[in-house]
């Protein structure tokens, strides 16, 4: 069955409920009360109207003397009044069968009674006709009647008075408990209103629960949850139905979304791709146009027409170049030995040398058991050009580079000394710190930087203390020398000899 | 899923526990409530209905069997809707039975049931009730030549002749002395009594040679009699073998001297009258036998003879109504009644 109420009727509902069962039950022990009460007011009426009639019955008894006495008419006129006020008094105590023992002795009185005002009436009556033997025989038998009628109700009185005192100590005794029993009722009604009042509002409550529950659910990215069932048309099951909908959409949203999301992707997946493929293209377009081996190959005819013109210098430095060459770019950037950095080094040298007309001494201290010693390639001979690029420029002494490779302690030292210009202190720390230096650098012109070396030795090393640049001062000339960690001298060891 | 059904069914047994307490507490208040109704009726009198009204007169208040006879009549009629009414119990008046009569009749009562007599007023006053109507029934005493429906007869002669044969079947030897206590006031039916015990003792007993003394006692003094019985049951020559009470007032008397004075009983005594300490008595063997009209079975005739007249118009005109015997044989019955 659907809920129609809206959501203030059900609220309005429950007060309803609750003070409808609280009026009913104030209502039931008023009216218990109100028995009660009646009861105990009533238990004496019983004796009150017998009174009421004993006193007219005496009136009339009186009456009936002072008339038959006197024969008075205001007399006859008070009797036959108080007659009928008698009857209608005593009529309240007819009864038919089946009666109760009060009943039976009420309708006894009566009997008694009527047989009273019989002979009374009958004595008025001979009275009257001025009939002195029967007015005087009805008189005695009226008397005698009166002392029956008397003694009856004396004694009904006193039963009377028996029961209702009986009956009025029941009566208090039970509005003693009864309010104690009462008090109980409120006590119990209010938790039965309690009761109600929870159960009503859990019903109005928990629809809004369980969409508050459905509610954390979506909100924690749970689209799957079961939609909220709405047993009403209220404004609650407009909320859940608006709800579910919201649900219903949100969920397709996140679909279209992510359909969206994947289409995008794979365009932009297949632009880049695209684009990769340009770049490839260029690149593959540039390195043809500087095909190393036209380079080496155009090096080495050279190199062959200067042996057939037996210019044997021209070819040596030819081939030198060649070799310094072929070796850059193959070195750039993977690991070679020691000594294959010393030879690039000498060619290096040599090639420099022929430029500048043999003014670099050239010397070399090195320990032969370290030639095959791993490093990072092209790390040496950027050093040696640091040394003539920025060590000898306006140098007018002789100009010399020692290169010395030796074992100390866990390392192997390489050191690259020359007696030029000299660095600054400012300009070592920029070094090794890795802030750019405007003399130092020099990538801009096709070279590898100082900071590149630094940076590839820490990277491959795993370590800062690397390399140390000293410079004693001005014209002091400038030594630098690397710290190759022997370990990895001895794991190549191990590895060549397994190899 | 399976989370948010678990909720629904705590939610639901919540429900369920919610609703049977609800219940509990609505049948706890209609239970105070009915409770509360009940105990409002009950605390009004009783409320028995009746559909015949029959008057009881007797001649005195105290009578040991008519009081007797009048409760077994109204505690036989109340559950048949009869009410009988004890018309002299309560009034104080110093009226002749005839007057009651005539006030019963005045009373239109559906019945009279009266403790005659021969008297010419009674007689007068029997047949005017009649005459108007109303049924009279005489009890215990009748009221011959009137025109009273029916006679309730307890049987004075029968309860005498009873007497003879305790006597005859108690007595240890065979020239017993026999004293039978009488009040200087006794009335006919006593000696109605005497008579039956007499014949019994020639006829029935007349093997023995019984000495029978009709022992005057006063009936108006009890220390009177108390000292008189304590002579008789102390005297240590001339004790009599059997002492026969007849009626509940010497029994009574007897009893009470035989514990006041502590006397130590050789004698057989036969009382009349069943009440709970008489019946002790028989048990602790200070008295032999108990005999008594059948107050249960009077009461219960003069109600049903009564109604019967009022139904159908006929009547047995001589109703007697059979005696009780207690001995030590059977007194556990009647002290368990009691």
């Amino acid at each position: 069955m659907r809920n129609r109420r809206t959501f203030r009727d059900q609220i309005v509902y429950i007060f309803l409920v609750t003070f409808f069962l609280m009026f009913i039950v104030n209502l039931l022990i008023f009216q218990n009360m109100k028995a009660i009460i009646d009861n105990v007011d009533s238990a004496y009426d019983g004796n009150r109207k017998l009174m009421e009639v004993r006193d007219k019955l005496d009136n009339l008894q009186l009456e009936m003397h002072e008339y038959i006495n006197t024969k008075d008419e205001n007399t006859l006129n008070k009797f036959y009044s108080d007659e009928d006020a008698y009857k209608e008094l005593i009529s309240d105590f007819k009864h038919v069968s089946p009666m109760t023992e009060l009943q039976i002795r009420e309708n006894s009185l009566y009997n008694l009674s009527d047989n009273y005002i019989l002979y009374v009436n009958q004595a008025v009556l001979a009275k009257k006709t001025r009939n002195v033997e029967e007015y005087q025989s009805y008189q005695s038998m009226a008397n005698k009647g009166y002392e029956y009628l008397t003694a009856y109700m004396t004694d009904l009185n006193n039963t009377m008075f028996h029961n209702n005192s009986v009956s009025y100590r029941n009566m208090l005794n039970l509005t003693k408990y009864t309010e104690v029993l009462y008090i109980v009722i409120l006590f119990l009604t209010g938790g039965l209103d309690i009761c109600i009042l929870l159960l009503l509002i859990k019903r109005l409550v928990d629809p809004l629960r369980k969409l508050a529950d459905t509610a954390i659910e979506v909100g924690n990215g749970n689209l799957d949850v079961m939609l909220v069932e709405s047993s009403s048309v209220n404004e609650i099951g407009i909320v859940n139905s608006s709800f579910n909908q919201m649900v219903i959409s949100l969920k397709d949203y996140i679909e279209k979304f992510r359909k969206s999301m994947e289409t995008e992707s794979a365009l932009r997946e297949q632009s880049i791709r695209m684009e990769t493929a340009v770049k490839d293209a260029q690149l593959r377009y540039l390195q043809a146009q500087i095909n190393p081996h036209f380079l080496f190959n155009t090096l080495n005819a050279g190199a062959q027409l200067a042996m057939m013109e037996n210019a044997d210098k021209t070819y040596k430095y030819i081939h030198k170049v060649a070799d310094f060459f072929r070796f850059k770019i193959k070195q750039n950037d993977h690991t070679s030995s020691i000594g294959e950095e010393l030879k690039i080094v000498d060619d290096y040298i040599y090639i420099i040398n022929v430029r500048y007309s043999g003014e670099i001494i050239y010397n070399k201290n090195v320990d032969e058991s370290l030639l095959n010693v791993s490093i990072p390639g092209m790390i040496l001979q950027p050093i040696v050009e640091n040394c003539i690029k920025h060590g000898f420029p306006e140098v007018e002494w002789e100009k010399r580079i020692d290169v010395s490779v030796t074992e100390e302690d866990d390392n192997i030292v390489i050191s690259v000394s020359d007696n030029g210009l000299g660095i600054p202190e400012s300009v070592i720390r920029d070094i090794m710190n890795n802030e750019k230096s405007g003399n130092i650098d020099s990538d801009k012109d096709g070279g590898i930087g100082i900071d590149n070396v630094i940076m590839r030795l820490k990277n491959f090393y795993n370590s800062e203390d690397v390399i140390e640049i000293t410079s004693v001062g001005p014209n002091m000339g400038t030594e630098v020398a690397l710290f190759i960690p022997k370990e990895i001298k001895e794991k190549e060891n191990v590895q060549d000899i397994d190899s | 899923m399976k989370e948010y059904i678990k909720k629904r069914l705590i939610a639901d047994r919540y429900e369920k526990r919610m609703i049977v307490f609800l219940l509990i507490l609505l049948l706890i208040i209609i239970g105070i409530f009915a409770f509360v109704h009940i105990q409002l009726q009950n605390a009004s009198v009783d409320e028995s209905t009746y559909n015949y009204h029959y008057v009881f007169i007797s001649k005195s208040e105290d009578s040991y069997t008519a009081n007797h006879i009048f409760e077994e009549a109204r505690d036989y009629g109340k559950p048949r809707g009869i009410y009988v009414e004890r018309l002299k119990e309560n009034l104080n008046l110093s009226y002749t039975n005839a007057d009651y009569i005539k006030m019963a009749a005045a009373m239109n009562a559906d019945g009279i049931f009266v403790e005659a007599s021969a008297e010419d007023e009674i007689k007068e006053s029997i047949n005017d009730t009649s005459n108007e109507g109303i049924p009279v029934v005489t009890i215990l005493s009748d009221c011959p030549g009137s025109r009273r429906k029916s006679f309730v007869e307890l049987g004075q002669y029968n309860l005498g002749r009873e007497y003879g044969r305790i006597v005859i079947d108690v007595t240890k030897t065979r020239s017993p002395e026999v004293m039978v206590l009488v009040d200087d006031d006794a009335d006919s039916g006593t000696i109605q009594i005497i008579n039956g015990i007499k014949e019994t003792l020639e006829n029935e007993g007349n093997h023995l040679e019984v000495q029978f003394v009709e022992q005057e006692v006063d009936g108006t003094l009890n220390f009177r009699f108390m000292n008189k019985v304590n002579d008789i049951l102390s005297a240590k020559r001339g004790q009599p073998d059997i002492i026969i009470c007849l009626n509940v007032r010497d029994t009574q008397m007897v009893y009470q001297a035989i514990k006041d004075y502590s006397i130590s009983v050789d004698a057989q005594i036969i009382g009349t009258g069943i009440s709970e300490s008489l019946l002790k008595s028989i048990k602790e063997g200070d008295f032999v036998a108990l005999v008594d009209a059948n107050a249960t079975q009077a009461g219960m005739m003069c109600v049903d003879s009564m109604t019967a007249y009022l139904k159908n118009g006929n009547i047995n005109e001589h109703i007697i109504v059979e005696d009780t015997i207690v001995t030590k044989e059977n007194v556990e019955r009647y002290l368990n009644e009691e």
